[in-house]
C-alpha cells in the first residue's frame, strides 16, 4: 500500500495551499440543505476553511474537538468508535447525536465516521436539533464536510508528514477536467505499549480515496457522483487497570485489532427549473469491518470478542424548491427515505479464567459445599451471536423561510417514520459436570433464537426568527426538536445467554436456586428514541477582520440514552433510557484576521444534568451527566512574517475540554486539562516545510473511562508528537 | 308393560353397577398408573420440622407395576438451604392393595444434581396409595421426611 501511495504522490498533480478558500464568494457555499446562506441561519454556526483546518493540524473529525465550542470526540481507541458529545447530548455507543454529511450524502453508519481526509475545502457545524431537514440523529448538530471540487480553481497538491511514533501523513489531491480527486494515507506504529506483550498496542494503517465527477450536462441540469472509500487495519485499545488511584499500563494478553472497509457512493442530480428545483440525492454505503477485542482487558484469559459485520445501505432524498431566490417566501419540501441492512457476528468466547472467574465462582457460591460444585472442563466457552438488523426510514419534510426585509422567519415541521427489527440467533455450548455426584462431562447446548422489532413516528416542528439588526449585527432565536433513532443492545447478548445457560444447567440438573441468575431479556434489548427540544438564542457579528458570534440555550431531554454496565460480574453492556435530562449551556466563537495577523477562541459552558433518573438501585436525580465536558476551550492565534517574497507563519494553540465525570455518581471526576499545539511553516511560491506539534504539554490526561467485569480502565491522552512535514503545489 | 320396563332397567343398572365394582378391585383408580401428586412435605430437620406446601411429587410405575420411582421436585432439606432440589427416590416395591398399593424400600440411594447422592440414602420408606391419595415417611439419610398429596 505504501509503495501504491509513493507512486501516486510520484506521477500525480497537486492542490495548492490556501487556493481551496481564496476563491470562495462573500457568501460561504457549503453542502448544507438550508434554504438560507450561512450568515442568514439561526442557529449556531461553526465554519472552518481549509487554510484553518491546515494550520490546526485538523485531518479527522475527532480533532474539531473543542475547536467546534461545545463538541467532543474523545481521541482514542480505534476508528470505530466515535464517541460524539455535544451540548450535554452523547454516548458512547449505538446512535450518533450528530449528523454527519460529505458533500450532502448522509453518512448512515457511526462506525465510519472517523476518517482521515485530504482535499477537504471546508467544514460547516450546525450546532442544536437540526431534526426538520435533517432528520434522526441530528439532535446534537450537523456536521457538513465540503470535498474539492471540479469546479475549483485549486492547484495539484501533495503532503508529506513524518513524526514520532514513525508517523508517515501522505496525500495528494488534484482536478482533471470534471473530475477531482483526493487520496491520503497515514502510518503510525502506535503510542502505548502493552507491557504484557512488549509491543505496541495501536497501530494504524489507513487510506482513504475520495473522487468527485461533476458536470452540468444540460444547461439546467447538474449532476455530481462522489465516491468515498476508507480502508484502515488497527491495533487494539490502549486501556489501562485503574487500582488503588493508580493508572496501570496497558497490559493485557488476548488479541485487539480492528480492520474496516467503508465505501460510500453517492448521486446527485440537480434541475433548475423557472419555478422548481428539484435536487435528487441518493447513495449506497457499504461497511464491512472486524474488531476483535480482550474484553477483560488484563494479563489473564477472561474472555474476548469479535464484532464482524457487514451493512449494506441505501438513500434517497428529493427535495423541491422556489428558484426565485428573491422571493419572499422560499418553501423547501422534501421526502427522505433510507434502508439499512447489518448482518453482525459478534462471539464472546468464555476463556479459562473467564470460566473459573464469572461461570464456576459465581454459580458455586450459591451451592452448598456439602452438596457438591460445578466443574466445566472446557478450555474456552464459545458463546456465539448472530444478527441481522434491518432499519428503515421514511420521512416528509417542509420549511418555509419568510424573508421580511429584515426579518428572516422560517418555520418546518417533518414527520419520520423508522422502523427496525432484530434477528438474533445465539447459542452457548459448554461441557460442565456436578462432582462428587457426576462421574462424566455432560453437554449442554443453549440456543437462544428470535426477532425482536420496533416502530415510532416523530413530528419535529421547528420555528425561528432571524432580526438583522444592523448590516454588521445579526440577532435569532430558535426552537426546535431533534431526535436520536433508538435500537437494538446486541453487546449484551453474551449477558443473557451466560445467565440462560446457567439457569438451563441449574434445571438439567435438578437444582433451584433460591436467587436466579437474571438478566435482561431480547425483549428488553430495544431501547428507544431520545428526544431533545431546543429553545435557543444568539448573536452574530461580522464587521471587517472581525467575526464573532454567542449562544445560550436550553436543551430538555427525554428518554435520554445512556451506555449502563449490568451490575456484577456482567460481561455486557447497553445502552438504557435512562429518563430526562436537560442542559443549559453557552457558545462563544471569536476571530480577528487582520491582515497578517490571525487569532481564534472557541469557548463552551455546558450544565448537563439528569433530572430524573433511577436505575434501580439509587437516584441520580440532579447529577451531572457523565462523559460531557463542562467547558470546551480552544485558543489560536498566529501571524505570517514576510520574508523577502516568502513567508514564515507561526502559529500557537491551546485546546482542552473538561471537568468531566466518568459515572452516573458523580464522584469521578476528570479535571479540565489543556493542550498546547504550535506550527511553524516557512512558506514559499509552490511549496512549504513545517513543524507541527500537538500536545506539547505532555498532557497525560485521563481521556476515556471503561469499564469490565468490575474492573476499572481509563485510555489516556496522545503522548507529545513533533511532525515534520512538506507541502507541494504544482 | 311399565313394570317390565321397569324392572329391566333396574337390572341393566344392576348390572353395570356390579360391572364397575369388579373393575375398581381389579386396578383401582391411579394406582399402578403413573401420576403426579401435590401436597405437603415435612422435613424434621435438627433445627424442627417444617412444612412445604405445593411439593409436586411423581410416581413413576414400571412396565409391570411391581415396582415405582418417585420424583420429588424442589424440596429442602433446611429451611435455610439455599438451593432446593429435584430428588428421584428409584426402586419402589409396589403391594397391590384393595384399594390402592403399599410402597416399600430401604437403603435405597436417590438420585439427584445427575447422579447418585449418598448422602441422602434413603432408609425406612413406607408409604400408601389409597384412591386419589399419597403418603409416604423416609429418612433422607438422617433427615425423616413424610409426604402427603392428593393425584393432580
Amino acid at each position: 500500500m505504501k509503495a501504491l501511495v509513493l507512486i501516486s504522490i510520484l506521477t500525480t498533480v497537486s492542490p495548492s495551499n490556501d487556493t481551496l478558500t481564496q476563491y470562495l464568494p462573500d457568501v460561504t457555499i457549503t453542502a448544507l440543505k438550508e434554504s438560507v446562506a450561512v450568515e442568514d441561519l439561526a442557529s449556531a454556526v461553526s465554519d472552518i476553511s481549509y487554510p484553518e483546518l491546515k494550520r490546526n493540524g485538523i485531518f479527522r473529525p475527532n480533532l474539531l474537538s473543542s475547536v467546534v465550542p461545545g463538541l467532543h470526540i474523545p481521541d482514542y481507541g480505534a476508528s470505530l468508535t466515535s464517541t460524539i458529545y455535544l451540548r450535554g447530548l452523547g454516548s458512547r455507543m449505538e446512535n450518533p447525536v450528530m449528523g454527519l454529511y460529505i458533500d450532502g450524502i448522509p453518512v448512515l453508519d457511526k462506525n465510519t465516521y472517523d476518517f482521515d481526509w485530504q482535499g477537504i475545502s471546508r467544514v460547516t457545524m450546525l450546532r442544536g436539533p437540526q431534526g426538520t431537514l435533517y432528520g434522526r440523529n441530528s439532535m446534537g448538530g450537523v456536521l457538513s464536510l465540503s470535498t474539492l471540487s471540479p469546479t475549483d480553481d485549486a492547484r495539484p497538491q501533495i503532503n508529506l508528514e513524518y513524526g514520532n511514533a514513525n508517523t508517515v501523513r501522505v496525500g495528494a489531491s488534484f482536478i482533471v477536467g470534471n473530475n477531482s480527486l483526493s487520496a491520503t494515507y497515514r502510518h503510525t506504529d502506535g503510542y502505548f505499549t502493552n507491557t504484557y506483550k512488549n509491543e505496541l498496542c495501536d497501530p494504524y494503517d489507513g487510506f482513504a480515496l475520495r473522487w468527485k465527477w461533476q458536470k452540468h450536462t444540460h444547461e439546467n441540469i447538474c449532476m455530481s457522483n462522489i465516491l468515498s472509500v476508507n480502508v484502515s487495519k488497527e491495533g487494539g485499545f490502549a486501556y489501562g487497570l485503574w487500582r488503588n488511584d493508580t493508572l496501570k499500563s496497558v497490559s493485557y494478553n488476548d488479541e485487539g485489532s480492528y480492520h474496516r472497509l467503508s465505501v460510500i457512493e453517492g448521486f446527485k442530480w440537480h434541475y433548475c427549473g423557472q419555478a422548481v428545483k428539484t435536487d435528487v440525492v441518493t447513495s449506497l454505503q457499504l461497511l464491512s469491518d472486524d474488531m476483535r477485542m480482550d474484553q477483560d482487558y488484563t494479563e489473564k484469559s477472561v474472555f474476548t470478542l469479535q464484532q464482524k459485520q457487514l451493512s449494506g445501505a441505501g438513500t434517497l432524498e428529493l427535495t423541491f424548491r422556489r428558484t426565485d431566490e428573491n422571493a419572499v417566501c422560499k418553501p423547501q419540501t422534501g421526502l427522505f427515505s433510507f434502508y439499512k441492512r447489518n448482518s453482525l457476528y459478534a462471539p464472546v468466547l468464555f476463556k479459562r479464567d473467564g470460566i473459573e472467574t464469572l461461570i464456576l465462582n459465581n454459580a458455586n457460591s450459591h451451592i452448598p459445599t456439602d452438596i457438591g460444585y460445578l466443574t466445566i472442563s472446557d478450555v474456552t466457552m464459545p458463546v456465539n451471536s448472530d444478527f441481522i438488523i434491518d432499519t428503515w426510514n421514511t420521512a416528509l419534510f417542509h420549511e418555509s423561510v419568510f424573508d421580511l426585509d429584515r426579518w428572516l422567519i422560517t418555520a418546518g415541521i417533518r414527520m419520520d417514520y423508522e422502523g427496525g427489527s432484530m434477528d438474533y440467533d445465539c447459542m452457548a455450548l459448554m461441557h460442565y459436570r456436578f462432582e462428587p455426584i457426576m462421574t462424566q462431562d455432560k453437554e449442554l447446548a443453549v440456543p437462544y433464537i428470535g426477532t425482536v422489532s420496533h416502530h415510532h413516528i416523530e413530528l419535529i416542528p421547528k420555528l425561528s426568527v432571524l432580526f438583522k439588526a444592523t448590516d454588521a449585527v445579526t440577532l435569532y432565536t430558535t426552537i426546535s426538536k431533534g431526535y436520536r433513532a433508538g435500537g437494538f443492545n446486541t453487546q449484551i447478548f453474551s449477558d443473557i445467554l451466560q445467565n440462560l445457560t446457567m439457569n438451563t444447567m441449574m434445571q438439567d440438573l435438578g437444582v433451584y436456586l433460591d436467587r436466579q441468575f437474571v438478566s435482561v431479556s431480547a425483549d428488553n434489548t430495544e431501547y428507544d428514541p431520545e428526544y431533545a427540544w431546543n429553545l435557543e438564542i444568539g448573536t452574530r457579528l461580522h464587521k471587517g477582520t472581525l467575526s464573532a458570534g454567542a449562544s445560550a440555550y436550553y436543551m430538555n431531554v427525554r428518554n435520554q440514552q445512556l451506555t449502563v454496565f449490568p451490575p456484577g460480574m456482567s460481561t455486557g453492556r447497553m445502552m438504557t433510557n435512562a429518563g430526562r435530562s436537560r442542559s443549559i449551556g453557552m457558545e462563544t466563537e471569536l476571530s480577528w484576521n487582520p491582515e497578517r495577523f490571525r487569532s481564534h477562541i472557541s469557548f463552551s459552558w455546558c450544565d448537563a444534568r439528569f433530572v430524573s433518573y433511577n436505575d434501580g438501585n439509587n437516584d441520580y436525580s440532579g447529577n451531572p451527566l457523565p462523559y460531557v465536558p463542562k467547558h470546551t476551550l480552544q485558543v489560536s492565534s498566529g501571524y505570517s512574517f514576510r520574508i523577502n517574497n516568502n513567508t514564515l507563519d507561526i502559529d500557537a494553540s491551546l485546546n482542552g475540554a473538561g471537568p468531566f465525570n466518568w459515572d452516573e455518581t458523580g464522584t469521578r471526576q476528570e479535571p479540565f486539562r489543556i493542550k498546547a499545539g504550535c506550527r511553524i511553516a516557512l512558506v514559499f511560491k509552490d511549496w512549504e516545510i513545517y513543524v507541527r506539534g500537538d500536545n506539547l504539554t505532555g498532557t497525560q490526561g485521563r481521556t476515556f473511562y471503561f469499564k469490565s467485569v468490575g474492573n476499572e480502565f481509563f485510555a489516556t491522552d496522545k503522548p507529545r508528537m513533533i511532525m515534520i512535514g512538506t507541502t507541494f503545489n504544482l | 308393560m311399565k313394570k317390565t320396563i321397569y324392572l329391566l332397567l333396574a337390572f341393566a343398572v344392576v348390572l353395570a353397577g356390579c360391572d364397575k365394582s369388579e373393575k375398581e378391585n381389579e386396578e383401582p383408580v391411579n394406582v399402578l398408573k403413573s401420576t403426579d401428586y401435590s401436597g405437603t412435605l415435612t422435613v424434621n430437620a435438627s433445627s424442627g420440622a417444617f412444612d412445604t406446601e405445593n411439593v409436586k411429587v411423581s410416581y413413576i410405575a414400571t412396565e409391570k407395576a411391581d415396582s415405582a420411582s418417585i420424583i420429588m421436585y424442589q424440596v429442602k432439606f433446611s429451611p435455610r438451604m439455599p438451593v432446593s432440589l429435584d430428588v428421584t427416590v428409584p426402586g419402589i416395591v409396589v403391594k397391590k392393595t384393595a384399594k390402592g398399593a403399599i410402597l416399600t424400600c430401604d437403603s435405597i440411594v436417590p438420585l439427584a444434581m445427575g447422579g447418585e447422592f449418598p448422602n441422602y440414602t434413603v432408609k425406612g420408606f413406607e408409604g400408601e396409595i389409597i384412591d386419589d391419595d399419597l403418603t409416604f415417611s423416609l429418612n433422607f439419610g438422617s433427615t425423616p421426611t413424610s409426604y402427603q398429596g392428593k393425584a393432580q
